[in-house]
């Protein structure tokens, strides 16, 4: 799941927005700036697309998947 | 005016969805109709988003040197005959072209010292080989995805179809949807649509389990889905993701019960730990019920110096996954881990015929959304994919230039954007989020989906009922909260239809297993299990399966 933005990193470009496959990241006004903030944590696949594409290394994701209901 | 109603999209040729089938369906359509328009739709990005985007991209191909006629037998032999024989023999003869014409994009295939591709056998199928490209899935799509832009597919990015529209002689003829982000009502028009969506899953909890709504959107056009008694059931821990139970075994892996006493060859004894995932999950139910559990992958025979291997994978996301599930998350994979048998997804896809038309006129199906056959085994999910996708693609561009424009009623239009709006509300007692747990809880449950008999279906079947009530009172607050919710509500049909399907199909056979009709009965099961739409309720009947390539086991060829 993801965990972290690291905004001091984050250079705006918005990329992390639209390559979420879940909606998950939503580029948000702040000051004269847009940046990303992780809007649906809980609906995080644990893809990884954000972080292996985002261009300033910024982004971390935790390998643990939520947890769901087991077969027994 | 339509345009008044909302963002109007005239296309000759619409494709939903963006994995594999999508992509190729696309491409298809443009390469047999150069005047046309094509759209290709997605919930997301296309190119990084899907099923296929997160599989390492495994593919059947028959080379000019294999045996094509042998390979369609081990194709429909390893589906039981659930199969549609002459659309595979297509799929797999079209299948060497397409990986010629990928490799020509740019996407590389490991080859042998003396230039031959890198082939492996896989799981379920005797001669049948499958491949992969360097880069897995995530490299797979976005070579397809440049090779549309510089042939000029539109791309309609961020829209998730709620509907599909019917012109007023009843033809299928486009969809409706919102944007993703901003929920603007979009309108896509067109001649021939396909649906190339994923079928639908139930969220799992792994990165591939994105669901599509295809099927659904299918069904409720009054399209005729089938194979909803089939799913796609694997081996998985809940603590982390593990794509390679099948190398992690042939290097000394094995499945062992709460005593440590190893349990596949008492139930699989041709295959024992390396038989197919399926049936690995049949045998971890009936250990269960056994009274064994809890189960589990024992990984600590696997050589100190192979373990390396099993941190690094050629696809980005794995690759991230396993370097961080030993640093970050302090997980020895190299242990023993306690797996469960889980219900993937359905199998349930739209029935077409050996062109990918569905019994709607104006559409047609490609990828999962398409019922060619009932498992697809590692390879032949994106083989069937690539293939249904250029035949589907092609064959929509044929009737795209044979017909007018479509002409449709603007009430109904209007109608289908009133609903949408119905959807939204202020936030309810329960989220969409609470349902689909109360979903899973059912629909994981090892004696419903997995070992099924007629009372647990009905049973399960009034729990469902429940959850059904709950969702028409559900609102919901935003257009992320929206798309969750009518994908939420697409299982619940998928759920409903499911358990009707595996009530009627009285024998077990593939994934099927009827507790109380153990056996396979070819006299009387080969056949199709259809489902079609009347007023709100599913109509099943059923019809034989064609056999007219490989002769049917008891000798009765259709």
């Amino acid at each position: 799941m993801i965990v972290d933005i690291d905004l001091d990193k984050c250079t705006s470009c918005g990329l992390c927005d639209p390559i979420c496959p879940a909606d998950v990241i939503h580029m948000e006004q702040n000051g004269d700036k847009e940046f990303p903030v992780i809007q649906y944590p809980e609906h995080c696949v644990t893809c990884f697309n954000c972080e292996i594409f985002c261009p300033e290394q910024c982004i971390d994701v935790h390998p643990i998947v939520r947890r769901r209901p087991l077969p027994w | 005016m339509l345009e008044n109603i909302g963002k109007l999209i005239d296309t000759d040729v619409l494709v939903i969805g963006g994995g594999a089938g999508g992509l190729w369906a696309a491409l298809s359509a443009r390469r047999h109709f150069p005047s046309g328009k094509v759209t290709l739709l997605d919930a997301h990005m296309i190119g990084r988003t899907g099923h296929t985007a997160f599989s390492n991209a495994w593919m059947v191909v028959v080379t000019p040197e294999d045996d094509l006629d042998a390979c369609v037998r081990d194709i429909v032999q390893g589906n039981e005959w659930i199969a549609e024989q002459e659309l595979i023999r297509e799929v797999l003869s079209l299948s060497y072209d397409q990986m010629l014409q990928l490799e020509k994009m740019g996407l590389q295939f490991p080859k042998e010292e003396d230039g031959k591709f890198v082939r492996r056998p896989t799981r379920g199928l005797r001669i049948t080989k499958v491949l992969k490209p360097i880069g897995g899935g995530l490299e797979f799509c976005w070579v397809l995805r440049k090779a549309l832009e510089r042939e000029g597919v539109e791309f309609a990015e961020r829209v998730f179809v709620t509907d599909l529209l019917r012109d007023e002689r009843g033809n299928v003829a486009g969809a409706v949807g919102i944007d993703g982000r901003t929920g603007e009502f979009h309108i896509l028009r067109a001649k021939a649509t396909i649906v190339a969506t994923n079928s639908v899953t139930f969220r799992a909890g792994f990165a591939r389990d994105l669901t599509g709504t295809g099927p659904i959107l299918a069904y409720q056009a009054g399209a005729a889905v089938t194979n909803a008694e089939f799913g796609y059931l694997r081996p998985a821990t809940p603590k982390f993701y593990f794509e390679g139970i099948t190398f992690a075994i042939q290097d000394g892996a094995r499945f062992v019960n709460s005593a440590g006493a190893p349990f596949m060859e008492k139930y699989e004894p041709d295959w024992s730990d390396e038989a197919d995932v399926q049936l690995i999950s049949k045998a971890m139910v009936m250990e269960k019920k056994a009274g064994n559990a809890p189960l589990y992958l024992d990984m600590s025979r696997i050589p100190e110096e192979k373990r390396e291997d099993y941190l690094h994978s050629s696809v980005a996301w794995m690759d991230y996954f396993y370097k961080k599930l030993g640093n970050r998350a302090r997980i020895d994979m190299f242990g023993r881990t306690e797996y469960f048998p889980f219900y993937q997804m359905t199998k349930m896809a739209i029935k077409t015929d050996s062109g990918c038309r569905a019994s709607v006129p104006g559409l047609f199906a490609a990828g999962l959304a398409q019922a060619s056959c009932a498992t697809h085994f590692a390879g032949f999910h994106i083989g069937a994919c690539n293939g249904t996708g250029w035949i589907a693609g092609r064959n929509a561009a044929t009737l795209a230039q044979e017909i007018k424009a479509p002409s449709l009623n603007e009430a109904e239009v209007e109608l289908l954007k009133r609903k949408i709006r119905g959807g939204f509300g202020d936030a309810t007692e329960r989220s969409e989020d609470d349902l689909l747990f109360e979903l899973q809880k059912l629909i994981f449950r090892h004696d419903v989906s997995i070992l099924k008999t007629e009372g647990r279906l009905s049973a399960a079947l009034g729990v469902l009922g429940g959850i059904e009530e709950k969702l028409a009172g559900t609102k919901a607050s935003n257009t992320h909260g929206f798309v969750r919710l009518r994908e939420t509500e697409a299982m619940v049909i998928a759920a409903k239809l499911i358990f009707a399907a595996s009530r009627v199909r009285h024998e077990s056979r593939l994934s099927h297993i009827r507790e109380d009709y153990p056996g396979r009965d070819d006299r009387n099961w080969l056949r199709w299990v259809l489902i079609r739409r009347e007023g709100d309720q599913p109509q099943i009947s059923t019809e034989p399966i064609a056999t007219p390539l490989v002769p049917a086991p008891n000798g009765n060829s259709q």
